[in-house]
């Protein structure tokens, strides 16, 4: 061959490099710009094509249709992954997973001035991704459901928005606390437009904390640090969306050639991230492929193709061992019971939501995104930990010492992309019954202290008030005697809003009135 | 509203002998003398003008009654900074009475910029999510269509919050205020007339409390009325125009019942914070000795509340 054509055709294949870079970037971006908007903007409802990347999953598609047996119209983007997989392979991963961009930047970074060591393709660790979709699967049809847990864009987003985009919010406002500390007085009128105008786009409103911060960051983190030990350690041995590509990308209609290693080269077995080649001949497992292209760019034979013809690849069995996919089915059909059948967490209060399906039909939908968290005014939806046992794990309740449910705010039903928040009308809202609010007398300043108070009936956002007031004569801790304002709750008026427990004046982490779950039974008022 | 109009006054009357009873409680302390000194210092002054009107255009209205009192130019000087204080504190719409009509504070603010301002600020530090608080009052929306670079809506950040010691304080003695508030060389109290629960009516000088930071519901814990009346002390508005196009009779201050609201297309507006809130309150059928706050400003000299001594300009 000669030289001048085959260097053109190298350029070629760096456009191809170059592109995928490109398109990982962009897709990336586009992610942090969807996350970024999951906020108030302005107006009563959500604008954008906020739901676009959970829309494309197929992983939460099957989560879906598992848990509410029916098929909805939001998911035909997935379907369309599902087609261009059978036929293109795992470009899902390689081109568009903003995880999968987020990880090749991290593993560049972190690898920088490394040497890459040759990879191979034993099935050992990679397994684990294949045992656990089927996991996940067997558990979702017992109700438990975790699909979310693992789902790489859930995944993604719960971690932006429990810990990365708090954690980068502090430091934001602390830059400021500096900036505000140290400006000369006549600059403090812009520093503060400067400032205004971020909190409208980057910044949130208000200073975010969560529950589950150090937890969610940790293992977010802790997935991202892999990268220094194994490039896509992630992807290869543990996405479950990933297996799930890859078991479809058994047909892909892309062949590379060749189809295994050159004997005279072997330079593939370094250059591939997800060190696709098995031991010995080196057969690529079609299945690992995420179609970066990086052998074909970087040949130095100038060798490697990748066609698309009609035939598929000739993809081996993946042999996960029969007895190990059985252990896996039987082990979760056995132990999914066992941690549910639990009846104590029931009972614990947990605000969900409003628009929420019924606790079991909730747990099954919610993929625990984190989408709701992130667009709540208020900074109160919070993701439990194991207040509801280890299936309620991240998902969202209302914590309201730390922001209560704003009474014409709908923006939670319209950010969850699976509808286990159905999105509701504003009227519907609030009617909406999340909890029930209870009077402590031990705590209530008016009745333990003798004095007014009333924050609460104040606040309560019911016309008429949940929150009514009884003028009582009261002899004061000076022995006085003072008529005092005590508050009382109209349970058939209240919402659960929380908006009382969370203005509260009560010192403490425990106010004088407080947000209970409500019961199917409620006792006479 | 008529027929809700038996069951206000049973609770009129109600709350008013209870208060009376509150009042001898405290007669019984030995305020005497000390209600006596601010009736002395008034009596030098001229007697306080109210201009007040109706009219179904807020902003004509709005223009008359500042002109009344003789032209926003008596309170806002040409390159002074002015805070417009409206009430943005609960996410409603302007309808529901509970926040200041969006019509009233554009008109205000405009009048403020062609007086020559150098900057107008509207702020508040609302109890409801403040984006929503902005936006579903109309206020932000209507000061934003002006159009005025020097016409700025703006959140509060907290970390311009200024200690100040309160040394006329009774009951409090250092709060934390808004360091615009405390600057502004005009500040314009523009609060719409509201019942309250624990204030009873929530006038121009209850509308004080959203530019002052700290943790506000500890305010109300024990003495309200004192505690608003302290606030005064620092912050005393340079001119206060009530909102009384809608009154919230009931259900407030949040309000969210249109059964609770009565349209009556009026503007009050005064210099003296204590005659327009008891002007205010008579719009309700009080009087401004029926609310403890404004009972307690004009005790510690803040302005007239008795309204035979107030001159009523209706335009």
């Amino acid at each position: 061959m000669n030289a001048a054509p085959a260097r053109a055709e190298r350029w070629r294949w760096h456009l191809w490099l170059w592109g995928r870079r490109l398109s990982q970037a962009a897709f990336l971006l586009l992610f942090l710009f969807l996350f970024l908007r999951y906020r108030y903007q302005d107006q009563a409802s959500l604008e954008g094509p906020l739901h676009l990347f959970f829309r494309l999953d197929p992983l939460l598609f099957l989560a879906h249709t598992l848990s509410s047996w029916e098929w909805t119209a939001f998911f035909w983007p997935a379907l369309l992954i599902v087609l261009l997989t059978l036929l293109l392979g795992r470009f899902f991963c390689g081109w568009l997973c903003p995880l999968g961009a987020l990880l090749d930047g991290v593993g560049a970074g972190l690898n920088s001035g490394r040497k890459a060591q040759p990879g191979h393709l034993t099935l050992g660790w990679r397994r684990i991704k294949y045992l656990l979709l089927v996991a996940l699967l067997v558990a979702a049809l017992f109700r438990f459901d975790w699909i979310g847990i693992f789902d790489p864009l859930s995944l993604l987003f719960r971690s932006l928005t429990l810990a990365v985009y708090p954690a980068a919010a502090y430091s934001g406002e602390r830059l400021f606390d500096l900036l505000f500390a140290g400006a000369p007085g006549a600059l403090v009128d812009h520093l503060d437009d400067v400032y205004g105008a971020l909190k409208r786009t980057l910044l949130p409103q208000r200073v975010l904390s969560y529950e589950l911060l150090v937890f969610t960051g940790t293992i977010f983190f802790g997935i991202l640090i892999l990268e220094a030990f194994e490039r896509r350690f992630w992807c290869k041995n543990l996405c479950p969306l990933g297996a799930l590509l890859g078991l479809l990308a058994s047909w892909r209609r892309i062949k590379r050639l060749p189809a295994k290693i050159c004997t005279d080269c072997g330079d593939c077995r370094t250059l591939c991230k997800m060190g696709s080649f098995g031991a010995g001949e080196g057969w690529q497992d079609v299945r690992e492929c995420i179609l970066c292209f990086r052998c074909q760019a970087l040949c130095v034979e100038n060798r490697v193709r990748h066609r698309l013809g009609l035939s598929s690849a000739s993809a081996h069995r993946l042999d996960l061992g029969r007895r190990r996919l059985i252990l896996t089915g039987v082990g979760v059909a056995v132990s999914v019971p066992l941690l549910k059948v639990d009846g104590r967490v029931l009972e614990a209060d947990v605000i969900r939501p409003p628009g929420a399906l019924p606790e079991a039909e909730f747990l099954a939908r919610c993929v625990r995104c984190g989408a709701c968290m992130k667009v709540c005014v208020t900074n109160g939806l919070q993701p439990l930990f194991l207040e509801r046992g280890l299936a309620g794990l991240w998902s969202p309740a209302l914590l309201c010492r730390q922001g209560y449910c704003e009474f014409r705010c709908t923006l939670c039903g319209q950010a969850c992309p699976t509808g286990a928040i159905q999105p509701l009308a504003l009227e519907e809202k609030k009617k909406a019954v999340i909890g029930k609010a209870v009077l402590d007398p031990s705590r209530c300043v008016p009745y333990a202290r003798g004095i007014n108070c009333l924050v609460c009936e104040e606040h309560c956002p019911t016309a008429p008030k949940a929150i009514v007031l009884r003028p009582r004569e009261k002899v004061g801790a000076d022995g006085r005697v003072q008529v005092v304002k005590e508050p009382l709750v109209i349970s058939e008026r209240c919402i659960g809003c929380g908006i009382c427990e969370n203005k509260c004046p009560v010192e403490g982490s425990v106010a004088g009135i407080r947000v209970r779950q409500p019961t199917s039974k409620e006792l006479p008022p | 509203m008529d027929m809700h109009g038996g069951r206000h006054m049973e609770r009129r009357a109600f709350l008013k002998r209870l208060l009376a009873a509150a009042a001898l409680a405290l007669g019984l302390d030995g305020l005497g003398l000390q209600s006596l000194l601010p009736r002395m210092a008034c009596a030098a002054k001229d007697s306080p003008l109210v201009a007040t009107g109706t009219n179904q255009d807020y902003g004509r209205l709005v223009t008359e009654v500042i002109s009344a009192l003789g032209g926003m130019e008596r309170f806002v000087k040409p390159g002074s900074r002015v805070l417009v204080k409206p009430n943005m504190s609960w996410d409603r719409r302007p309808e529901f009475g509970a926040t200041t009509h969006p019509l009233v504070v554009k008109r205000v603010v405009e009048l403020c910029l062609e007086a020559g301002a150098r900057e107008v600020t509207v702020m508040d530090r609302p109890c409801n999510d403040e984006r929503r608080c902005y936006q579903e009052s109309g206020v932000q929306p209507a000061v934003e269509a002006i159009g005025s670079s020097r016409a700025k809506v703006k959140h509060v950040n907290s970390r311009l919050f200024v200690e100040k010691t309160m040394p006329r304080g009774v009951a409090l003695k250092r709060w934390d205020f808004y360091r615009e508030a405390l600057e502004a060389e005009a500040l314009i109290i523009a609060p719409p007339a509201k019942q309250h629960g624990s204030a009873r009516l929530s006038l121009g000088m209850k509308n004080v409390m959203g530019l002052v930071g700290g943790r506000r519901e500890r305010l109300h814990v024990g003495d309200l009325h004192q505690h608003i009346a302290d606030l005064n002390t620092v912050l005393r508005a340079h001119l206060t125009v009530i909102d009384a196009t809608r009154l919230l009779t009931a259900n407030g201050p949040s309000g969210g019942n249109l059964q609770d609201v009565r349209v009556l297309n009026r503007l009050a507006a005064s210099a003296d914070p204590v005659a327009a809130d008891s002007y205010a309150a008579s719009l309700f059928g009080l009087k401004g000795g029926d609310i403890g706050y404004i009972q307690h400003a004009y005790q510690m000299g803040f302005g007239e509340m008795d309204l035979t001594k107030v001159k009523v300009v209706e335009v």
